[in-house]
């Protein structure tokens, strides 16, 4: 039981306080075997594993040589062609041309429908905190928890049945750490003039009920920007703002699932000065990022933003992460408005999904030194497909810290 | 109606003795499987002092309770428990947790290895920089001047 074991000496500081402590301390050097410590560090977010990488030589050591915490953080989900993949792609080698992939297809299978065998075909899928949230097909909602197969058992049902045109999105309250449905509705109007009503309701899984809870004229979410990016259990979208001129300017809403109300957050700089792209988040710490691209036609050059929310008032304060420059006409083909996308921060690339020649379906891996690495899944590459796989990531360790009072039951 | 509770006793490898509920026991794979193979009334644990035995007992009593009085459906001894789980641990220092750790390990308790390992990530995640962990864990740096800034360099992104 008692494997190789690695020295911790846990010396206890001596603190200059004026009181004493009436209990002594027991011994200040400490024993525990390896796979403990590894139990403890795979609990510990990537970014606090690379600062304590400057500890020591044997936590360094430690950090490096297990698997388990090299993996971390690296599940993805795949939507591509109206399936979802799981992908674990190992990004450390990916500078040289090592980056190690393994893909499984997830066949979500409908229990609730009539013919209970019959695979669900996927429209939209959205993450939060390790749960997914699936609109089908077939108009159902389901959340799905990718690691442990669950899915939830009851009949999530809107108000209204206009799925097609509805954004979804999951999310969870600060308060009670209960998962939420936001939906977002928008009723079409005459043309772009005047504002369109926008409507949002919310699911609760302890109730299983919708309720409404807001409305507005002030924004809409436009097609290419609807899928929102969760960050702590808030969901974030780029919008289309009236100015006061009847002019519509790109701005940046979040929906708060404790207050339940959505509330504006600033871009980074002159918003006009450049065009916004897409968001999403950094691999290793789930935080806010945003693509931008210069107004500048002779400018070819790809922003990413990085926001970190100030303490008390609720605002970003944006950091230039990267900036990737063009080098040939057609390479950026792939960087358009809403694109699916992931930054990581350590290796300092962009991973999207995208297209291959005919057909494959590739992940693009886009870095500061013009590195463009296809990782090519042709596992999957038979399949017909007319739209960009959309790629999620999948923040794990968090899992089972959110209440989940929903039924759930295992799909086989 | 109810059949007196099974007690077991347990001694620690100080000799210090706990008499617990057979129920009790049963939260540890390592003792379920001890009780069933040898059922003597009383078992010593050589690998755990009293000190932190108790700390176990404790943890473990109140775990099987719960699930006896409110059943899986009831949700609120669910949130009640985690309220008594923060607590547990917030009175706790980190070499007890370290005790607890290498404890819930051989007696073969999920539930108290993940709540415990859980706190010390905590308190590892909660610390700003490498200077900060050092201090919190007491770790000795054996990095030299130009070790320690080459693996700054490499890890710069995580300093924000």
């Amino acid at each position: 039981m008692m494997k190789r074991r690695l020295l911790l000496k846990m010396m206890k500081r001596r603190r200059r306080s004026l009181i004493t402590r009436k209990v002594k301390k027991r011994g200040n050097t400490i024993y525990l075997p390896e796979d403990l410590l590894v139990e403890i560090l795979s609990r510990v977010p990537e970014t606090s594993l690379a600062r304590f990488r400057s500890t020591s030589k044997g936590w360094n050591a430690l950090i490096q040589r297990d698997g388990r915490l090299a993996m971390k953080n690296s599940l993805f989900v795949m939507l591509i062609y109206r399936k979802l993949y799981l992908v674990r792609l190992n990004l450390h080698g990916i500078h040289d041309n090592n980056g190690e992939k393994l893909i499984t297809q997830f066949s979500l299978s409908d229990h609730l429908s009539t013919s209970s065998l019959k695979e669900v075909d996927i429209r939209c899928v959205f993450h939060c905190d390790g749960l997914l949230l699936c609109t089908t097909m077939n108009n159902r909602l389901i959340v799905w928890n990718p690691c442990s197969g669950e899915t939830s058992r009851n009949i999530i049902k809107p108000l209204k049945h206009y799925i097609g045109f509805d954004i979804y999105a999951l999310g969870k309250s600060s308060c009670n750490n209960e998962y939420k449905i936001l939906r977002v509705i928008y009723h079409l109007g005459y043309g772009y003039w005047p504002p369109r009503l926008v409507e949002y309701e919310i699911y609760d899984f302890t109730s299983n009920s919708w309720r409404v809870v807001g409305e507005t004229r002030d924004w809409f979410i436009p097609g290419p920007w609807q899928d929102g990016t969760c960050v702590d259990g808030n969901t974030y979208w780029l919008t289309c703002t009236y100015s006061p001129t009847g002019m519509r300017n790109a701005g940046l809403h979040c929906f708060d699932y404790s207050t339940e109300r959505s509330g504006r957050v600033s871009l980074p700089g002159d918003p006009l000065s450049y065009n916004v792209l897409s968001i999403s988040v950094t691999r290793e710490d789930h935080k806010l990022c945003l693509l931008t691209s210069s107004r500048d036609e002779k400018v070819h050059e790809i922003d990413v933003w990085m926001a970190t929310k100030i303490k008390g008032t609720g605002d970003m304060s944006w950091n230039k992460l990267l900036t990737v420059k063009r080098t040939y006409s057609q390479q950026f083909l792939a960087f358009r408005s809403g694109m699916s996308f992931m930054v990581d921060r350590q290796n300092k690339v962009i991973v999207h999904p995208t297209k291959y020649k005919k057909s494959s379906n590739c992940l693009h891996i886009v870095g500061e030194n013009y590195k463009h690495i296809k990782v090519d899944f042709h596992v999957v590459g038979s399949t017909p497909f007319r739209s960009t796989p959309t790629l999620v990531h999948i923040q794990q360790g968090s899992l089972g810290v959110a209440t989940w009072k929903s039924p759930i039951t295992k799909y086989s | 109606m109810e059949n007196e509770k099974k007690m077991i006793t347990l001694k620690s490898s100080d000799d210090v003795t706990f008499e617990v509920e057979e129920a009790v026991v049963l939260e540890s794979q390592f003792l379920s499987h001890l009780v069933q193979d040898c059922p003597a009334p009383e078992h010593k644990i050589k690998e755990v002092t009293g000190k932190i035995l108790s700390k176990v007992v404790e943890y473990c009593e109140k775990h099987v309770v719960v699930v006896v009085d409110g059943g899986d459906s009831s949700s609120s001894s669910g949130d009640d428990l985690k309220k008594w789980d923060d607590k547990f641990i917030k009175e706790m220092d980190l070499s007890t947790v370290y005790d607890l750790i290498a404890a819930a390990n051989y007696l073969n308790i999920q539930a108290l290895l993940d709540l415990m390992c859980q706190r010390v990530a905590d308190v590892i995640t909660a610390c700003k920089d490498h200077k900060e962990i050092r201090e919190t864990l007491g770790i000795v740096s054996d990095y030299t001047a130009e070790e320690e800034a080459e693996v700054l360099k490499e890890n710069e992104w995580a300093f924000d």
